[in-house]
């Protein structure tokens, strides 16, 4: 069986972003200066799948990593979790936030691998930071696989995939024929382990792949959007501004005092809604 | 070559889980053809279709598509809303499905966000994502703007032609929305397309998630934070909040730890809230959590920490034990 974890490094959310050298904050992904990380949604991505490994150790897991690619420590940190093959894709200046580049660039980039057909694809329910859940619903959709969308965790039923998701104000396990993409999201049943110290040293040592997914991926087959037609995304900060005008009132006093003045605010505040 | 401006289209399933259907979409379709010059259509399927249509008809819809008698699937599956409105866009009305320059809206929840994205790879067209606000350029183009980077980074995405999809949540703004007072009435045109069963999954087991009131459309979200790190603070948060008719959220790290679950999680990556007010405890504010409240809503804080970020972005605040707050809170209340 064969689980690949497509990831996508986020621009360290502890640190401030410096604006690259270039000018272009669309080019954080190659800017030096910025550390990347998994999100948690990819770490639960990657969890599920040494999961799937722990549970049938025949399971061959490979790990794919497009944004942060370049981060020599982000590509350790997800070699020190001992996949099967580890390997990053660089994005394109031009492609980036474009899952239809995604749904030509991996099937490119694995051509020409001995690696068998993938039976269960995994991704972060956000497709790093320039994704807000678009990606993979969309590439699913674009291979024809059957799609389940924020799934907590995931196990083998048969020929079949059993998934626990949240759907509405449900949570479903459902069972879906396989191959499948799944988006997996946070939960405290995913969280990703600690890598052992000897695989982190091992991982120090290994030579990461990056795969090249050449021309094909440029080129757009019919259904793509047109390349024209593609829309190019202008980032720029956003005012890291006060909601507020006026400073925050702080409550002093004793803790019933306190609690006596933040119980009459939220009353009177919950009776005389905000005007929109 | 000037491109034919783009004409709008909402995508709604009105669900039986909600007594009202968000109708942001259609609002957002009709603005922008009004800005635009062009015209708003809607497509509606769902239990609540017949509400959903009264709704959508006083917006000024210039037509409207329903699909009739389909009320056998339960629950319903994006899969096969999606297969349903892709069946529906090619029995529209006679020269609508071959148009493709359309920018395709729905609401911003996962289930409409699933059937836009997997509609935007179907179709070919450009998906514009979870959009804050979207409007129509100087060029006429459709420009929408949206949150990346953790909320530290504003991304204005612009398209000339469709096919295009884009979400839209509650408050989403349209620039220049012009109100137009007279217009023709809205056409309604009701079809028949059955369900296709094959694009359902087969549901194992099905639980509700939670008994407590849930944080959309809440007047008062009560939020814990990393910093509560104890269950026994979300059982105090559940207290508050029913004493205040209000609803209990959560910060990721917060989900992360197993406290509340990821249906609550408010931020970029998880819910965007509208209440009047939104009391944050044991939560820092960054801009990730923060991009999840509305800009209108009142910011409350209880932090241990005074040098935390929320106090700068909060109307009232407390330096203190949330520990000690909270319990005081809920004795206060209660009398």
């Amino acid at each position: 069986m064969h689980v690949a974890v497509l990831l996508c490094g986020v621009a360290d959310p502890r640190r401030p972003l410096a604006r690259p050298a270039t000018g272009k904050w669309l080019d954080l992904i190659d800017a030096p200066t910025t550390p990347f990380k998994l999100s948690p949604f990819d770490e639960a991505a990657l969890e599920v799948a040494l999961k799937l490994r722990d549970r049938d150790p025949s399971v061959r897991v490979t790990a794919l990593v497009t944004d942060g690619a370049g981060d020599v420590a982000l590509m350790r940190t997800v070699a020190s979790f001992r996949p099967d093959f580890v390997a990053g894709i660089p994005t394109p200046a031009d492609r980036r936030a474009d899952p239809d580049w995604l749904s030509h660039a991996i099937p490119a980039a694995l051509n020409g691998l001995a690696a068998p057909p993938v039976d269960l694809w995994l991704m972060g329910r956000e497709q790093g930071d320039l994704d807000d859940g678009v990606a993979p619903a969309f590439i699913a959709e674009r291979w024809g696989l059957p799609f389940v969308g924020l799934a907590l965790a995931v196990q083998r039923a048969g020929h079949a995939w059993q998934c626990d998701r949240i759907f509405g104000n449900q949570v479903q396990t459902i069972r879906v024929p396989g191959p499948v993409v799944a988006s997996v999201t946070n939960d405290r049943g995913n969280r990703l382990r600690h890598p052992l110290m000897k695989n982190v040293a091992l991982a120090r040592q290994l030579k990461i792949d990056m795969l090249n997914p050449g021309d094909t991926a440029m080129h757009t087959p019919a259904g793509s959007a047109a390349i024209g037609q593609i829309s190019r995304i202008a980032l720029e900060p956003l005012e890291s501004g006060r909601r507020t005008k006026s400073p925050c009132r702080m409550l002093e006093g004793s803790v019933a005092d306190q609690a006596q003045a933040l119980a009459d605010y939220l009353r009177a505040g919950h009776a005389t809604p905000v005007q929109s | 070559m000037t491109a034919e401006p783009m004409r709008f289209c909402a995508l709604l399933f009105a669900g039986d889980d909600k007594a009202t259907p968000d109708l942001t979409a259609l609002t957002v379709a009709r603005a922008l053809a009004d800005q635009s010059g062009t015209t708003a259509h809607a497509l509606v399927i769902g239990p609540q279709r017949a509400q959903a249509l009264e709704n959508a008809m006083a917006l000024g819809l210039d037509d409207i598509v329903v699909c009739a008698g389909m009320d056998a699937a339960e629950p319903w599956q994006p899969g096969q809303i999606l297969a349903l409105l892709a069946d529906m866009l090619q029995a529209s009305p006679p020269g609508r499905a071959a148009d493709p320059n359309v920018l395709y809206l729905v609401s911003a929840d996962p289930l409409h966000e699933e059937v836009a994205a997997r509609l935007a790879a179907r179709l070919g067209a450009v998906p514009l994502g979870r959009v804050q606000s979207i409007g129509i350029g100087a060029s006429g183009e459709v420009t929408a703007v949206r949150s990346a980077y953790g909320g530290r980074l504003r991304a204005t995405q612009r398209v000339q032609t469709g096919p295009a999809t884009a979400s839209v949540r509650a408050g989403a703004t349209a620039p220049g929305d012009n109100a137009v007072t007279k217009r023709n009435p809205t056409a309604v045109h009701e079809i028949a397309v059955p369900i296709a069963d094959e694009s359902a999954f087969e549901i194992v087991a099905c639980s509700q998630a939670e008994i407590h009131a849930p944080v959309d459309g809440a007047s008062i979200v009560v939020s814990g934070g990393r910093g509560i790190g104890d269950p026994a603070g979300f059982e105090l948060l559940y207290d508050i909040a029913l004493q205040l008719d209000g609803a209990v959220g959560a910060s990721l790290p917060a989900v992360d730890a197993g406290l509340a679950p990821v249906a609550r999680q408010v931020g970029q990556s998880g819910k965007y809230v509208r209440p009047d007010i939104y009391l944050a405890v044991g939560i820092s504010g960054t801009p990730q959590h923060m991009a999840g409240i509305d800009p209108l809503t009142r910011v409350v804080a209880i932090n241990a920490d005074p040098e935390a970020p929320i106090f700068g972005m909060s109307r009232v605040g407390i330096v203190g034990d949330w520990k000690q707050i909270l319990p005081a809170l809920k004795r206060t209340l209660s009398e």
